[in-house]
């Protein structure tokens, strides 16, 4: 792919939905292969990362609406992740507040005042375990990142990548 | 007590001794990712990953060298 200036750089709008449904699928699209498999891989290693150190409670669209907002720039793996956090592993409670389970209560689903079924918020055993301090912090933040870098693909999916070669090969 | 169950549970605490050390995988995937976009070319795409890393990290390690001097010798010494 020759690279010259100005002459391809312009708005590529199914790059940039690519790069949002998928992260690295718009570089791909636009032939950078390896690009796009770098920037996935590395988005996907990092939203991923994330997970694995503050487990499935750092993806919170309810209680970490700010943080969540950074991590959907990952695309649908992160509306994925917290659909299922919020499906499977949060309950309502007696005041009728959508909550994760304290370390003595589990979740079963039962028909709430309206016949409707809920997960509900009982004594038990949770499903896992409430991410707090330090871990949460961590898991927050590093599937934030992975969101932003993301973002900053996606801009330049979108933006057609074609830049004009420079001596050095250097930022 | 649960047994962990990696991407579901939290790391275990003693997992989280050593916290600041998941810095390195951070700064290794943030200038993956980076140089991936920035380079025109990925000629010697591996030494500028491994730069950028370095650098992230070490200023990193000045960023809190900054912060203990600030809260724990200045902040002291003026007060």
């Amino acid at each position: 792919m020759s690279l010259s200036l100005h002459d391809d750089e312009r708005f590529q709008p199914v790059a940039a939905v690519l790069a949002c449904v998928l992260p690295g699928a718009g570089h791909i699209y636009l032939g950078y292969l390896h690009r796009g498999l770098l920037i996935g891989g590395g988005v996907l290693a990092m939203f991923f990362g994330g997970l694995f150190i503050g487990g499935i409670d750092s993806i919170d669209s309810h209680e970490d609406r700010i943080w969540f907002i950074g991590q959907a720039m990952v695309g649908p793996v992160a509306f994925g992740v917290n659909y299922a956090h919020q499906a499977n592993f949060k309950g309502y409670d007696s005041m009728g507040r959508l909550r994760s389970p304290g370390p003595n209560e589990g979740i079963v689903s039962q028909p709430d005042r309206a016949g409707q079924l809920r997960n509900m918020i009982v004594p038990g055993t949770p499903k896992s375990k409430k991410s707090l301090g330090r871990a949460n912090e961590l898991g927050t933040l590093v599937a934030a990142l992975a969101g932003m870098m993301n973002l900053i693909a996606i801009f330049d999916a979108a933006h057609g990548r074609r830049r004009p070669k420079k001596v050095g090969g250097g930022a | 007590m649960l047994a962990w169950t990696p991407f579901i549970d939290p790391l275990p605490g003693a997992w989280l001794h050593y916290w600041y050390l998941y810095l390195l995988p951070v700064a290794l995937l943030i200038s993956v990712i980076y140089k991936a976009i920035r380079m025109h070319e990925l000629k010697g795409y591996v030494q500028a990953v491994a730069v950028m890393a370095v650098q992230i990290v070490l200023g990193m390690v000045g960023l809190a060298i900054g912060s203990f001097l600030l809260v724990e010798v200045f902040v002291r010494w003026w007060g």
